[in-house]
């Protein structure tokens, strides 16, 4: 029978079942058996610890009213509400709010579960690729007729498997719980749902960190799960503090949590929210899109997650596979480049509009433009070609295409310099910014300060990527490294000028050099601005030139060899 | 039309290359090759260490880019991309080193590989049972692949690229690291697989395994491909006839009769007693004319046998030569 089901397996993805083989063992089964339940049995008996707290006078389970004279004498702490330990002459506590216990198991659950399934799992991921890659075992996979979509699902529902069989186990404690507590069933299982959705995103995500990452040798693994640790981290406590929505992009970066699916669950027991405390759904409901509510409804709230998470993971899967059949190429194409810079602006603008105040305006633009930063600075880096593809682009695309066009070939073209397509990319979301600037009643002063941000931001990101380019071009082994090294640099050493000289935005010009030169561009005069810009333009300029002028030469080298042996 | 002709052209082909380049750096591995190589031949790639013979095979592969010019497998062209499916089942590669699962069984590995080459039941069963005996590791089917000597690592992997029936093999040292005994094993695999009708590129350092298997031999040198044609091609041009004589006379009598014989164009005394190895430029009725001759002079002959000049002989003789 079992062998049955896993020939079935490895008939529909072969890669699911060299997974299932090498991890499926008996002894493996054990150990993450014993792991589920122990976790399981240390959240039950952590949280029941809490219900017996014998010498509390008021307690978040009690559901006792306070005697009258106790009002004047002690101070609690809890709301004067019912929380107050009705106990008998023993000393037990006789009135227990158990639905609210069975809440918050199903909840330490539910986070225990997406803690396990995402960092778990991207460890693993990453772990298992880099291995294969660094081993070379990825190469024959690499030469088999199998599409990398079929490596990649067998990968992502093979490599996390125990993990996925230790969360298995807990379902049925978790519906438990779930059930007592008066969740709504389906609502439970729309959860599981976005967590599913949630896995695909982030594991798709650790599988291209694994391939672009590879020379990391081992710490990438523990480097990509960290990171996804620490996201999980701070989402989960300020979803709980009932903080989630900042009303600025950052909104965005909280959508990727699937915890912030939790608040409905919670509303569906009818539990006063003041009750439970954290996890409130009003503050959820706050959250808006281009001024539209979308999480006052579960079912467009929910979608709207999805739809994220997909749009992302198809991105993401683009990346892979051109990643998985090529390992030199660039990890997106320029065609890609300007697709996710758009599903990007239009996406990150949404969030930016939440707001009308003229110091929120400011600030949403301000950290709005940070994320299009960060998109830039990762186009970048997913986008520039090394030093062995500018130079065969340089030497020999003139034999493969005898009807060259040079614009095309940098804008559309593979193995051709970033910069003008990071360029058009950065054109793009300036285009789309600036007219949403009209729409809020600020003064013309503001405008014309925060519509200056905007293009000197855009200056900036093209100057991080002319470097990032001219570096890769180095000759140097580690020329990532040093690109890395160099950027970082470029975005920290002016804050920390600024910092140690105390200087405010309207104090010095340096702001305007900084990576979000919006803070500063209202303080300065049009003159200043405007010489910046320029400075800019021309540091842009000569990488420019110096790059072109190796690239002519590697070309013209490799005509004057062509010409001595013909 | 014209392209019709090519492509019939192309088609008779199992492996045609043109203007094939690969650069790093300012170093040229391969430069602007043509090599075509028939159907169902045994084509021998020999050269010195960075003459860029494993760079070439890597990208008829598709394990390496080329910088620029085209490969055609059977005619049709080779891309690094997810489109050719088909030719990637027509092919099979081992490579220098061989890395495999640890953590997998030498079955379990086996019907892996079947498995991502589209091998269904019972075909699969068959042709894994088929492979493991013809690569003698029937024995150890359950054995977990950590538990392999080097030579029976070898000789799965080799399972391994052949487990899906490829029309082309193109092996990488695949003796270096073996011992006489395993490399005799592995000769007489290839041999076999020539006879199922596979073409097999084969790179090998041992020029006396090459010899055995061959049909055709390509030189490579600095990434050119500087001599390519079939062994018995070579031979007859670049090979002279040798014949080896012992004596129990003098060795001065042996050698003033070969100074009579015009055909004799000069001998190299072997470290053996009384043995000469000598250059004869005859054909077999000069060389039986040549013994009668030494026999009459009642020379008392022991040895006497002719053979070819080696095929290590004639790579290093070679030199930098660009014969055909």
């Amino acid at each position: 029978m079992k062998e049955k089901i896993l020939n079935q397996i490895g008939n529909f993805n072969p890669q699911l079942f060299r997974e299932i083989k090498g991890r499926l063992k008996s002894r493996n089964i054990i150990i993450a058996s014993i792991i589920s339940l122990i976790g399981q049995f240390l959240v039950f008996t952590f949280l029941q610890g809490q219900l017996y707290q014998k010498y509390d006078t008021f307690h978040r389970y009690c559901v006792g009213t306070p005697p009258a004279d106790m009002y004047n004498d002690y101070y609690s702490g809890y709301p004067l509400n019912n929380n107050y330990c009705v106990r008998d002459s023993l000393g037990n506590i006789t009135h227990i709010f158990y639905q609210l216990w069975w809440l918050d198991l199903f909840i330490a659950l539910s986070i225990v579960g997406i803690f396990a399934l995402l960092v778990g799992g991207t460890y693993m991921l990453i772990s298992d690729l880099s291995k294969e890659e660094n081993k070379g075992t990825l190469n024959f996979i690499r030469l088999s007729p199998q599409s990398a979509k079929t490596i990649f699902i067998g990968k992502i529902l093979g490599v996390p498997i125990l993990i996925y069989y230790a969360c298995l186990l807990a379902i049925p404690f978790h519906i438990t719980a779930g059930i007592l507590a008066h969740v709504s069933l389906p609502l439970i299982f729309l959860f599981y749902l976005v967590t599913i959705f949630s896995c695909a995103f982030f594991y798709q995500a650790s599988l291209v960190y694994g391939l672009v990452s590879s020379s990391l040798m081992g710490f990438q693994s523990f480097l990509g799960s960290g990171i996804v640790l620490l996201f999980l981290f701070c989402a989960t406590i300020i979803t709980m503090e009932g903080n989630m929505i900042t009303h600025n992009s950052i909104d965005w970066l909280t959508l990727f949590y699937p915890g912030i699916m939790l608040p409905y669950l919670v509303n569906s027991t009818f539990i006063q929210p003041d009750t439970v405390y954290f996890l409130k759904l009003s503050n959820l409901q706050e959250l808006q899109f281009y001024g539209q509510s979308f999480w006052n409804n579960l079912f467009s709230g929910t979608g709207f997650m999805i739809l994220n998470y997909s749009l992302w993971t198809y991105w993401l899967s683009q990346g892979l596979k051109r990643r998985f059949h090529n390992p030199l190429t660039t990890l997106i194409s320029k065609t890609q480049s300007y697709g996710i810079t758009a599903c990007f602006m239009v996406i990150n603008l949404g969030f930016i509009l939440q707001r009308n105040e003229t110091y929120y305006v400011q600030e949403n633009f301000a950290i709005g433009l940070g994320f299009n930063l960060s998109l830039f600075l990762i186009l970048t880096a997913s986008l520039s070609p090394h030093r062995q593809e500018l130079q065969d682009w340089a030497r020999y695309s003139r034999q493969t295409s005898k009807h060259r066009n040079l614009f095309r070939d940098l804008i559309l073209g593979e193995k051709s310099p970033s910069t003008l397509a990071i360029a058009l990319n950065i054109a793009m979301t300036i285009v789309y910014f600036i007219p949403s600037i009209f729409l809020f009643s600020i003064n013309q002063e503001d405008k014309i300060g925060m519509i200056w941000g905007i293009l000197l931001g855009g200056m900036i990101a093209l100057l991080y990527a002319t470097i990032t380019q001219f570096m890769l071009y180095l000759k140097t082994p580690k020329r990532s490294l040093w690109a890395g090294i160099t950027l970082s640099a470029m975005i920290i050493l002016p804050y920390i000028i600024l910092g140690i000289l105390h200087l405010s935005p309207g104090e010095h010009w340096l702001w305007l050099f900084t990576m979000l030169p919006i803070v500063a561009t209202k303080e300065y005069l049009t003159g200043i601005i405007l010489f910046n810009f320029l400075t800019q333009f021309l540091a842009i300029a000569l990488f420019t030139t110096q790059i072109t002028k190796q690239l002519l030469k590697e070309g013209e080298s490799e005509t004057k060899a062509i010409l001595a042996t013909g | 039309m014209v392209n019709l002709i090519e492509d019939q052209k192309m088609d008779r082909f199992a492996i045609a290359t043109y203007g094939l380049t690969k650069q790093f750096e300012r170093q040229i591995a391969v430069n602007d090759l043509e090599l075509q190589v028939d159907r169902g031949e045994v084509y021998g790639l020999i050269g010195p260490n960075g003459a860029g013979k494993t760079t070439l095979i890597r990208m008829l592969a598709a394990a390496e880019e080329p910088t620029t010019g085209e490969i055609y497998i059977n005619g049709e062209r080779l891309l690094r991309d997810d489109s050719n499916p088909r030719l990637k089942q027509s092919l099979g590669y081992l490579p220098d080193d061989f890395p495999l699962y640890d953590d997998l069984t030498v079955w379990d590995y086996l019907d892996y590989f079947a498995r991502l080459y589209y091998l269904k039941q019972p075909k699969r069963r068959r042709r894994l049972n088929e492979v493991l005996e013809l690569v003698d590791l029937t024995s150890k089917r359950d054995s977990l692949i950590a538990t392999l000597s080097r030579g029976m690592k070898q000789r799965l992997s080799l399972a391994r690229t052949i487990i899906h029936e490829p029309v082309l093999l193109l092996l990488d040292e695949p003796v270096s690291g073996l011992d006489p005994r395993a490399r005799m094993h592995f000769r007489e695999i290839i041999k076999v697989l020539q006879e199922a009708g596979m073409t097999i590129l084969i790179s090998s350092h041992v020029l006396s395994d090459l010899a055995e298997l061959c049909t055709s031999v390509g030189i490579m040198e600095l990434g050119f491909l500087v001599e390519s044609c079939t062994l018995k091609d070579l031979y007859k041009r670049l090979s002279r006839q040798q014949i080896i004589i012992s004596t129990l006379g003098k060795m001065d009598d042996l050698e003033s009769e070969l100074k009579n014989n015009s055909l004799v164009e000069g001998w190299e005394n072997l470290n053996k007693d009384n043995t000469l190895k000598v250059n004869f430029s005859g054909n077999p009725e000069d060389s039986s004319l040549l013994l009668k001759q030494l026999i009459l002079q009642e020379i008392p002959i022991t040895e006497f046998h002719c053979k070819n000049e080696d095929l290590e002989t004639i790579f290093l003789k070679m030199g930098h030569q660009q014969v055909c």
